[in-house]
């Protein structure tokens, strides 16, 4: 292994070498890395690139995101309800609405149809008595 | 609400509605996933609408997530990287020169700072695919097979990806690294 491979290796499988594969290559880096102050200057070197990348990708505190996000999803959830009551219930009830109208309208008049009728047939009595009074006499 | 529940048994109860199984999952990845999309962006407020967004398709789309085929950070980071993906392609927001220069511990030299500096600018250069890998493989720790997994792609090529993202970062950086 020379210093370009061991460049190569490191870009590959980074600086820490308890990571390192157990393969042929990952074993002669290890060795290499031991014998050559030329490799440890490059490992080295790399170790320090890569420690200040994580100063660089430095992150800054999301101050009251949790308690944002809660209150979008809480917001959906009513918004849902909402939904929920208007498609689920209050549309079938639209739609059911003329039937009962109907089926309301229906039994209304059936129950005025067998009040005539009784009233017919009881003029109708009426009348046959009135002729039997006219034949007794 | 207990703590110890899994993820998955966590999503389970949210597919059911159950919002404190959403806050619970929502609280133990909020920051991860917060520095994640801050480090993709580099923006505070996009980083920030990226996340919200994100976790509202966890809750509203619940019942599209299949336990026994990802892990629940694996879907997550998912969405959260479309969500990226789609603000780069509309190229709306700014990058925040948002780095903490006082983290960096106190023997650290001017050059160091310079040095930080340079990196996050050549990071930013990066094309997402490497930044993303290398974001997920160096800064966040994970292994190979779970950024493949969230890239959708083969460990083999996120190995290609991070070891182009780390020679573009030596190859620009080389002469401030070495000192000379």
């Amino acid at each position: 292994m020379n210093h370009e491979s061991l460049q190569s290796f490191i870009d590959r499988n980074g600086t820490d070498e308890s990571q390192w594969p157990d393969t042929e290559e990952g074993m002669e880096a290890r060795r290499f890395v031991e014998q050559s102050e030329l490799a440890r200057q490059v490992l080295n070197d790399n170790k320090r690139l890569f420690q200040l990348l994580e100063f660089a990708m430095s992150v800054p505190n999301p101050v009251g995101l949790e308690q944002r996000i809660l209150q979008r999803v809480m917001a959906t959830r009513e918004r849902n309800w909402t939904h929920f009551l208007s498609s689920w219930v209050l549309k079938p009830a639209l739609v059911a609405l003329p039937l009962v109208l109907g089926f309301v309208l229906g039994l209304t008049s059936t129950d005025s149809s067998v009040f005539v009728e009784n009233e017919i047939t009881s003029t109708q009595f009426d009348d046959h008595s009135d002729l039997l009074a006219i034949s007794d006499e | 609400m207990k703590h110890d529940d899994s993820d998955a048994a966590l999503m389970l109860k949210v597919q059911e509605g159950n919002a404190e199984a959403f806050e619970e999952l929502m609280r133990r990845h909020v920051r991860q996933l917060h520095a994640y999309v801050f480090r993709l962006c580099q923006n505070t407020s996009e980083a920030e609408e990226i996340c919200q967004e994100a976790f509202m398709r966890v809750w509203s789309r619940a019942k599209t997530w299949m336990p026994k085929r990802v892990k629940f950070t694996t879907w997550l980071f998912q969405i959260a990287r479309n969500l990226c993906i789609d603000r780069f392609r509309k190229q709306t927001a700014k990058l925040d020169s948002s780095i903490d220069l006082d983290l960096i511990p106190d023997a650290s030299t001017d050059r160091d700072k310079e040095l930080v500096m340079a990196l996050n600018q050549v990071v930013q250069e990066l094309p997402e695919r490497q930044r993303t890998a290398l974001v997920l493989c160096q800064i966040e720790g994970w292994t190979q097979y779970e950024v493949a997994e969230v890239m959708k792609a083969s460990v083999e090529a996120v190995e290609s990806l991070i070891a182009r993202a780390r020679r573009t970062l030596r190859t620009k950086l080389q002469a401030s690294i070495t000192g000379n």
